[in-house]
């Protein structure tokens, strides 16, 4: 699974299976965001918006729970 | 006045001085205990350790440990040899400035392998939770281990040891750039003061000025290993660093630190150091002066 971390000057650094790499943001999809979970096939970087949004409503929730906000 | 009665007058008034000067002597010596109470703990350590391009640091102080960021999951396993060689057996509070993997990405490790007093997070909105695995890895540890888990309240005191740490960041509940999130924090030990943002940018130094909490500072972190987005012009002046320290990765790919970042910071100091260049850095302060070593000479 790869998912955007943050943006560094030019770059993208994204979590991956196998660790963190950087891609230049010139690669990525030109709405992509921190947090997007993103698809790599035949050399093209697309998001999945639907894995995004339930990773993240599933952190969040996590989170609140933690926290004892939930 | 018979002389017996001459006498016993004059040994009661005898008596009451002597109490009077005991009683002085017991409140001058509390007086100067509680005033240099910080300076007999041995001493504040705050330690940068070099976890590449990344954040970590070390507070050892009295007896407390505290640790602010860890770095990438990757070097997790140096953060703890780290913490291992300093005998940090528990961490009294855990800072994690923000939820990027150069600042939290191994912070799951630390909270699986530590006794944890209190982690302290910045509140984030659900915008802006990560999606990341390191990050739900880091709730999972902290769900499993039932860690205390707060968010940062600007304006809170917290006592490492003798020293002060204030909350001085965010002011925001809600930012454009996750950075602005960085738990920032003002740490006073006797006449000396450090400041360690994060990764905080211009939007929040703006924030942090406006509120007034800014002094001359001994040592200052510079934000986000030093690129041109952290250290306005304004911040620098409020703060005058006698040293900076920037936490940044040889070769790294981000440029950091901008040369432009090096030349504001020359303007207030030529002692500057940096994890790239310098390895782990080391900052001691007895509670009047402030000594540094370095891993590496480094230039």
């Amino acid at each position: 699974m790869n998912i955007i971390d943050r943006f560094e000057e030019d770059y993208a650094v994204i979590e991956t299976d196998g660790g963190m790499i950087n891609v230049a943001r010139a690669k990525l999809p030109e709405n992509a965001a921190e947090g997007d979970v993103l698809e790599f096939t035949d050399g093209v970087w697309t998001i999945d918006e639907s894995a995004t949004e339930e990773r993240r409503r599933n952190a969040a929730s996590k989170l609140r729970r933690l926290l004892g906000n939930d | 006045m018979s002389k017996k009665k001459k006498s016993k007058n004059k040994n009661q008034t005898s008596s009451s001085w002597s109490i009077f000067i005991f009683i002085l002597i017991i409140i001058c010596s509390s007086f100067y205990k509680f005033n240099h109470d910080n300076i007999d703990d041995g001493g504040f350590y705050l330690n940068f350790v070099d976890v590449g391009q990344g954040d970590c640091e070390l507070i050892t102080c009295g007896g407390t440990n505290v640790l602010i960021d860890c770095g990438e999951d990757s070097k997790a396993a140096d953060v703890i040899a780290y913490l291992e060689k300093n005998n940090v057996q528990k961490l009294d509070y855990v800072v994690a400035t923000h939820p990027h993997s150069d600042h939290m990405g191994g912070m799951h490790s630390i909270i699986e392998n530590y006794d944890i007093g209190e982690v302290i997070i910045p509140h984030l909105p659900d915008k802006d939770v990560p999606t990341t695995r390191f990050f739900e890895k880091f709730l999972d540890a902290c769900d499993k281990k039932k860690t205390k888990i707060s968010e940062a309240k600007v304006g809170r005191n917290i006592k490492f040891g003798g020293a002060d740490a204030e909350i001085i960041s965010p002011n925001s509940q809600s930012y454009d750039d996750v950075n602005n999130y960085s738990v920032g924090l003002l740490i006073t030990y006797g006449e000396n003061r450090f400041i360690l943002t994060g990764d905080a940018e211009t939007v929040s130094e703006k924030e942090i000025l406006e509120n007034g909490v800014l002094k001359k500072v001994d040592v200052y972190k510079a934000g986000h290993h030093g690129s041109t987005s952290s250290g306005s012009k304004k911040f620098l002046e409020a703060i005058q660093p006698d040293i900076a320290v920037i936490s940044c990765g040889a070769g790294n790919s981000y440029g950091h630190p901008a040369k432009k970042t090096l030349t504001s910071l020359k303007k207030y100091t030529d002692e500057i150091y940096r994890t790239d260049l310098n390895g782990t850095i080391v900052v001691y302060s007895d509670g009047k002066t402030v000594s540094v070593t370095t891993e590496r000479q480094g230039k």
